[in-house]
């Protein structure tokens, strides 16, 4: 019989060959009996070749893939562990809606490139999860997945290495590191975007890529897409300007004594100038500081510049279960601006909105936040950031 | 009559059994010879995972092939398992939580046929060494046994019975993974039992002291607080690493010490041997791998392996074990997640969501907490069918139906976990979740908000 039953495992209550074969015909929503018989291991009807495998290479494959960021390939069965070992995490995980880290709440604005999973979705995994992990049918041959080594984005318009490599010493599980990459360009460019190719794909966690003295251009988790922004909204990069790199490194268990040298690789697609000539710029709003542990519940700040947001990139100091960013008018007309839930800090990204919002100079940005758990599973205790809402604004 | 094993005692007094003149067959003092554990039976029925017999032949209760495996005592980690085995206690190199104990079966693969289980170490056909692979076998038995409601603790080692046999006396019976009684004699079990008042207030405490037979706890309610129905949070602290673990028991009548039909009650202790193999059984039907049941329709009963209608006599011939077949859902699960028999119309569907939800809401409120998990795991069978008719609504109703639902999906599976573990305050606020959500749904298709 296949699989692992999961800890926290099914009650099995009485239920034999002669109940089975007698029962099937028992419709009825049961309730008061003592003798109802358990769901157990092995009773998911979905199982891993036919069903869960399809949905975990295109919601989660880009980094638990072997060579991948995350340190858990659940793109095979059970190769060194594999997706059934993981079993209990993917449930935990799920439940607690830490994975896939894209927090975006449906019945907040609409934010591009969703990665969220559908509820049918979600309850197949976990039904696989819970049920016994069945393997399903072993005529299939499942693709090999590989690590993705390419740009997201097609090859960039310009590709600026990092100028030196930075080693990751044995012993040493996570690192940050900053550098500062010139450019050479003569004349003013336009960027719709930019990216990054980590050099050391397993350690590269995450990367903050802006121009100095200027706006973020990306805030860059694995697996990202390259999106552009929307109306035609661009970065503008003076002649001779340098790029500010920040990379936080973390190795995985099997490499902790292994020294890593990572030489990442920032890409840059231009585009042409705007109609308006103007840049996005970065703003933000902070949130509280030093008032102890408990998270904060509610901050706000004023929009000093008038102007169209494009994106929010929240940066959170422990987990919330909401996030909630509102524009608040003169009127005190309330416009949301973004809806985050189960929101982890580990996995900060910038929010591109489909629809951008115009706001007046002087709107106030209400910032309202419920506290989410902060020890989820194999998560254990959250990283944390120093609370923030950064906005991204094409200025009037 | 039937044997259970008791995880580790059982494992150590089977591996004393395989090196006795007594020992089964071949096989068994093959497995001896190379240090193995020896070879047992076990029914691979759910529910019938409690048989375990020294020689091969058909389950006592289900009358399915036996089929061998070789148990072992291991430790592992608890999110991770099979990933990382040792052999005593320690922590887990990936993520650093404390080992725990398990009764493993040991088998071999080929990579060539990872899915074929092999009960020997030895050579692959192309010339690699045979990879060691380790299962679960517990938890297939979570009955009560005295009439009591049972769960598990977040340890997944220790499981516990709650009764009330008599007026002022709650006792709590303590078994291992395989539901086998524990000796509490020596191990650091401390508790206490808190009485709740309807609204959830404790009113009254007692300590938990160890039984007479050493393998309960006892404690004596105050006879101003011991009246039915008796609303008991048994509270124990397993070890000092395990923190404080509530039990929610609610008796609405007086536990009656009857096991259930065909089960034993208390301590049994080793696989039984018998003076004559066990007759061959005809083969049954190959099974069909792999065959996916619908949800609506429980799937036939695993046919067993062939190996299992070996006689112990014959030489060992490395039994085909996989079973990728899925076990038969029970029924109960099976009408509650059939799909076909719902509505077809969204506010009749929203009825029978509205139903449903409040059966969790009543088992909850009667304290029947080992049972909450099947009218949710109905609810959200409603709410998923539910989501398939939001196509016709505007986007940001969609967008309301795809988050309540989700989040009905998730509070089911929360109050299906924390069932298990008798944790009300958990299914409470999973419930809380879930009546929020259900709201959410009703209102996204009424338009109301």
């Amino acid at each position: 019989m296949k699989a692992l039953v999961r800890f926290g495992a099914r009650h099995a209550r009485v239920l034999t060959c002669a109940t089975v074969a007698a029962a099937t015909a028992a419709l009825v929503l049961t309730s008061t009996s003592t003798t109802v018989d358990a769901h157990k291991a092995k009773t998911s009807p979905f199982t891993y070749n036919v069903d869960i495998f399809p949905l975990l290479r295109d919601n989660c494959g880009r980094c638990h893939v072997e060579g991948g960021p995350a340190p858990m390939s659940l793109m095979t069965y059970d190769k060194d562990g594999g997706a059934i070992a993981w079993a209990e995490s993917i449930r935990e995980m799920l439940l607690a809606g830490a994975m896939p880290p894209w927090y975006a709440d449906p019945t907040g604005p609409a934010v591009r490139n969703n990665h969220a999973l559908t509820p049918r979705e979600l309850d197949k995994i976990i039904t696989w999860a819970t049920g016994g992990t069945p393997h399903g049918n072993l005529s299939m041959k499942l693709p090999d997945v590989k690590p993705r080594n390419d740009w997201a984005g097609g090859k960039p318009d310009a590709e600026l290495p990092m100028p030196q490599p930075y080693t990751v010493a044995p012993g040493v599980m996570q690192a940050s590191n900053e550098v500062t990459i010139p450019t050479t360009f003569t004349e003013v460019k336009w960027l719709k975007a930019a990216d990054l190719m980590p050099g050391v794909a397993s350690m590269v966690r995450r990367a903050y890529i802006s121009i100095e003295g200027g706006p973020i251009l990306q805030v860059w988790e694995p697996g990202d897409d390259v999106i552009d922004p929307p109306s035609g909204a661009s970065f503008k990069l003076p002649a001779g300007a340098k790029l500010h790199l920040k990379v936080d490194y973390k190795k995985s268990w099997q490499d902790e004594q292994k020294a890593l040298a990572d030489k990442s690789i920032v890409g840059l697609y231009f585009t042409e100038e705007p109609l308006s000539g103007k840049s996005i710029e970065s703003v933000t709003i902070d949130g509280p500081k030093g008032e102890g542990d408990a998270p904060a519940k509610s901050f706000s700040g004023t929009l000093k510049t008038g102007g169209r947001i494009v994106a929010l990139r929240p940066m959170l100091d422990s987990p919330y279960a909401k996030v909630e960013v509102t524009a608040v008018g003169a009127s005190g007309r309330k416009v949301p601006l973004l809806k985050l839930h189960n929101a982890r800090p580990e996995w900060p990204r910038r929010y591109w909105l489909v629809d951008p919002i115009e706001l007046p100079a002087n709107t106030k940005i209400e910032v309202t936040l419920e506290p989410g758990d902060p020890d989820v599973g194999p998560l254990g205790k959250a990283e944390a950031f120093a609370l923030q809402i950064g906005l991204d604004v094409v200025p009037q | 009559m039937r044997y259970r094993f008791a995880g580790l005692a059982v494992v150590a007094l089977a591996l004393m059994f395989s090196a006795s003149p007594r020992g089964a067959g071949q096989a068994t003092r093959t497995a001896a010879a190379q240090k193995l554990p020896p070879l047992s039976y076990v029914c691979i029925m759910p529910g019938d995972e409690d048989v375990l017999e020294d020689k091969p032949g058909s389950c006592p209760k289900c009358k399915m092939d036996l089929v061998p495996v070789r148990l072992d005592a291991k430790w592992w980690c608890p999110v991770h398992q099979a990933l990382e085995v040792h052999d005593g206690p320690g922590k887990c190199r990936r993520d650093g939580r404390d080992l725990v104990q398990v009764t493993v079966s040991e088998f071999w693969t080929c990579g060539d046929s990872a899915d074929k289980k092999l009960l020997e170490p030895g050579k692959c056909a192309d010339g690699a060494a045979r990879k060691i692979n380790y299962e679960l076998r517990a938890h297939g038995d979570h009955n009560p046994r005295h009439g009591g409601q049972f769960f598990m603790a977040t340890d997944a080692w220790h499981h516990v019975e709650g009764t009330y046999p008599e007026n002022g006396l709650v006792r709590v019976f303590f078994y291992d993974n395989f539901t086998k009684p524990l000796a509490l004699k020596g191990k650091a079990i401390s508790g206490s039992v808190a009485i709740r008042d309807a609204q959830d207030k404790e009113i009254a405490s007692a300590p938990l002291a160890i039984g007479k037979n050493g393998s309960t706890m006892e404690a004596k309610i105050p006879p101003a607080n011991a009246a039915l129905p008796l609303r008991a949070t048994v509270k124990l602290k397993f070890s000092d690493t395990i923190p404080q673990q509530p039990f929610d028991f609610q008796f609405n009548e007086y536990s009656k010490d009857v096991a259930p039909s065909g089960a034993a009650v208390g301590p049994t202790a080793t696989p039984r041997t018998t003076s004559a193999p066990a007759p061959p059984r005809p083969a049954a039907a190959p099974a069909t791998a792999a065959a996916k049941p619908s949800a609506e329709t429980p799937a036939p009963a695993p046919a067993p392996a062939p190996a299992a209608t070996q006689q112990a006599t014959a030489p060992p011939q490395p039994p085909d074990l996989y079973a990728g077949e899925i076990a038969p859902m029970p029924p109960a699960l099976a009408a509650v997640l059939n799909e076909d028999v719902l509505p077809k119309g969204v506010p009749e569907l929203v009825a029978e969501l509205n139903t449903r939800a409040s059966e969790v809401d009543r088992l909850v409120k009667e304290g029947n907490l080992s049972e909450v998990w099947l009218p949710a795991m109905g609810t959200k069978t409603v709410a998923l069918v539910l989501e398939q008719h939001a196509n016709s609504l505007p986007a940001a109703r969609r967008a309301q139906v795809s988050s309540a639902v989700k989040r009905v999906v998730t509070s089911a599976w929360e109050i299906d976990g924390y069932g298990d573990l008798g944790n009300r305050t958990k299914i409470v606020e999973a419930y809380q979740r879930m009546a929020t959500a259900v709201a959410d749904l009703k209102a996204a298709y009424e338009g109301s908000r």
